[in-house]
């Protein structure tokens, strides 16, 4: 099963307390010390007032003439001074039965299998929570991270964030599909955010086929890649070199390979001029343009 | 000014789009004057100048998260609620995707070399575009290319749609002005729903209905200060909420909302307050 955990405490705490706590006590490169926050998580989300207080606050100062945004469906109650962590509040709205895509579906990624990149520690907050079906992906490092890949996938559980329940979500490991809860609900999130987040991918996967179908576009990976894209298409050759150099050295594999494919989108001519380093790369992403010439 | 159209200083052309277009959100005109500013910056380097900069900025940083870079676009002005322009890719629809109404004007320029497809479906004059009817159906419809360097103005009063992918735009647009995007059947041409129109309206509903049930004493004053907010189902939510945590005011509440100019909302004020007997 998923890492579950039921910590009671009666205390109740504030966000600065919270954050304070993680900040000297955890160590975010560690599952089980971030499984550890769990109690104070539980403290925090026991104090309810925090979140009513923020959104009486903020519909009072809306702006209700044009020229106002309101658009978090989460809510971001504190980050860390000192460590790299995130504590958010995540709505989760119930959904009427339909066959339509609704946009809810999109908004919440209801009924879409992912992993994470990042781990995260999750409590309920308000309402009787979310369900969840949970898989576990084997050994995700030795995933290449291409689409249609294979991948050993296996069902944990079924389960619901109850009132009272923790859930942690190992990065890369955990496999979950939100399922919309019978009523309104909000969850309370620690994200322990490292600088791997930025240069490893998330995936989404066909849970039946147990393989990868997707890269979710939010991620830093994703977003790179846009642009590396949108570069092939109005690039000139100043902008052929510096693609080069990215293709050459980024850290992401995804984001070397897109810069590749733009760069000789660009100059189709450098093709046959490109450097060991960039032909010695493993990554499928760069092997694949290497193959195709584009 | 924001920090994103700070990001394009350095390109006059670019600068001098981003402050017309955002005089005439200000002044509530069209973007359509907008035009030959927009064509001015296609047929420049600018462009490409600029998306070397950003392609820079990831090498020089290579975990960092550059402030232009968002999902399927790269942002270079965002007003919050106001202005917002960007450059993007189209994406055709497939079959089974349903159209969407347009829910404020957009000006749309073509920057790569093959330019893009689109199309054009009419509307009835008479369509209210803010209160939903299943009875409203599309009509003629009309195919264009936009060629490299040339603009299209996309109204919120016909169904804009893309017919090429991958061809890269940058597109200016303006604030929301309907409340409502409307769903149609691409195969039917039939009207089968709404959304709200911004993340913005869907989750104040959210908080709307969650303090209506979690909220606490102040809950219920900074409910009411949306009251009086553009869009009717918001104001609904309002009343609702009203109604639920102070059933005592529901009265003087449904009262006002009777003369509401959304029919939906004052005709459904009518009805409760006939059902409570007060009207």
């Amino acid at each position: 099963m998923a890492i579950t955990t039921f910590c009671k405490t009666s205390r109740s705490i504030d966000v600065d307390e919270f954050i304070d706590y993680v900040e000297s006590e955890i160590d975010l490169n560690e599952d089980d010390s971030i499984i550890s926050a769990a109690t104070m998580l539980q403290a925090l989300a026991n104090n309810q007032k925090i979140l009513i207080d923020t959104f009486n606050r903020d519909l009072l100062k809306y702006n209700i003439e044009a020229g106002a945004s309101y658009s978090q469906s989460s809510s971001i109650l504190g980050v860390g001074k000192n460590k790299s962590f995130v504590v958010r509040a995540n709505m989760w709205p119930s959904v009427a039965p339909t066959k339509l895509k609704t946009i809810e579906n999109t908004l919440f990624s209801y009924e879409l299998p992912h992993n994470h990149n990042f781990s995260f520690l999750t409590a309920n907050y308000f309402g009787p929570g979310y369900e969840t079906d949970i898989w576990e992906c084997a050994e995700p490092k030795n995933l290449r991270g291409t689409i249609g890949e294979k991948v050993t996938i296996r069902f944990l559980e079924r389960t619901k964030l109850d009132p009272g329940k923790q859930m942690f979500f190992r990065r890369q490991k955990d496999i979950h599909v939100q399922l919309p809860p019978e009523e309104f609900s909000m969850s309370l999130n620690l994200l322990a955010m490292t600088e791997q987040d930025q240069i490893t991918d998330q995936f989404e996967f066909n849970i039946k086929n147990n393989c990868i179908t997707g890269f979710p576009g939010g991620t830093m990976c994703s977003k790179r890649v846009f642009l590396m894209n949108i570069a092939g298409k109005i690039g000139d050759e100043e902008t052929v070199d510096i693609l080069l150099r990215i293709a050459a050295d980024h850290p992401c594999q995804r984001t070397r390979g897109a810069a590749l494919a733009s760069a000789i989108n660009i100059s189709p001519i450098i093709a046959n001029r490109i450097g060991k380093n960039i032909k010695d790369d493993e990554s499928p992403f760069i092997q694949e343009v290497l193959k195709s010439g584009t | 000014m924001n920090n994103f159209s700070d990001y394009v200083k350095e390109f006059p052309i670019f600068s001098n789009l981003i402050n017309k277009a955002r005089e005439l959100v200000q002044t509530k005109k069209s973007l359509s004057y907008a035009d030959s500013d927009l064509r001015d910056l296609l047929n420049s380097s600018e462009l490409t100048n600029l998306i070397k900069k950003c392609v820079s900025e990831i090498f020089d940083s290579s975990s960092s998260e550059p402030i232009f870079l968002h999902q399927d676009q790269i942002l270079l002005c965002n007003d919050f609620g106001g202005l917002v322009v960007a450059i993007g890719q189209t994406k055709a629809g497939e079959a089974s995707d349903p159209l969407y109404s347009s829910p404020g004007e957009s000006l749309i320029g073509a920057i790569s070399s093959g330019g893009f497809q689109y199309q054009f479906q009419e509307i009835g004059e008479n369509w209210n575009r803010e209160v939903f009817s299943p009875d409203v159906t599309l009509g003629d419809l009309r195919t264009y290319d936009c060629s490299p360097g040339r603009t299209v103005l996309v109204p919120t009063s016909k169904i804009f749609d893309y017919l090429s992918s991958g061809n890269v735009i940058i597109k200016i647009a303006a604030p929301v002005e309907v409340g409502l995007t409307w769903e149609f059947n691409r195969r039917t041409g039939i009207a089968e729903r709404v959304h709200a129109s911004t993340v913005e309206a869907t989750t104040l509903s959210y908080i709307i209905k969650f303090l209506s049930v979690h909220g606490n004493e102040d809950s219920l004053h900074a409910i009411k200060n949306l009251i009086r907010h553009r869009f009717h189902y918001i104001r609904w939510d309002v009343v609702k909420a009203v109604g639920k945590v102070d059933p005592e005011n529901l009265y003087k509440i449904l009262k006002e909302m009777t003369v509401d100019p959304h029919p939906d909302v004052s005709n459904a004020s009518i009805k409760m307050l006939s059902q409570l007997g007060v009207y």
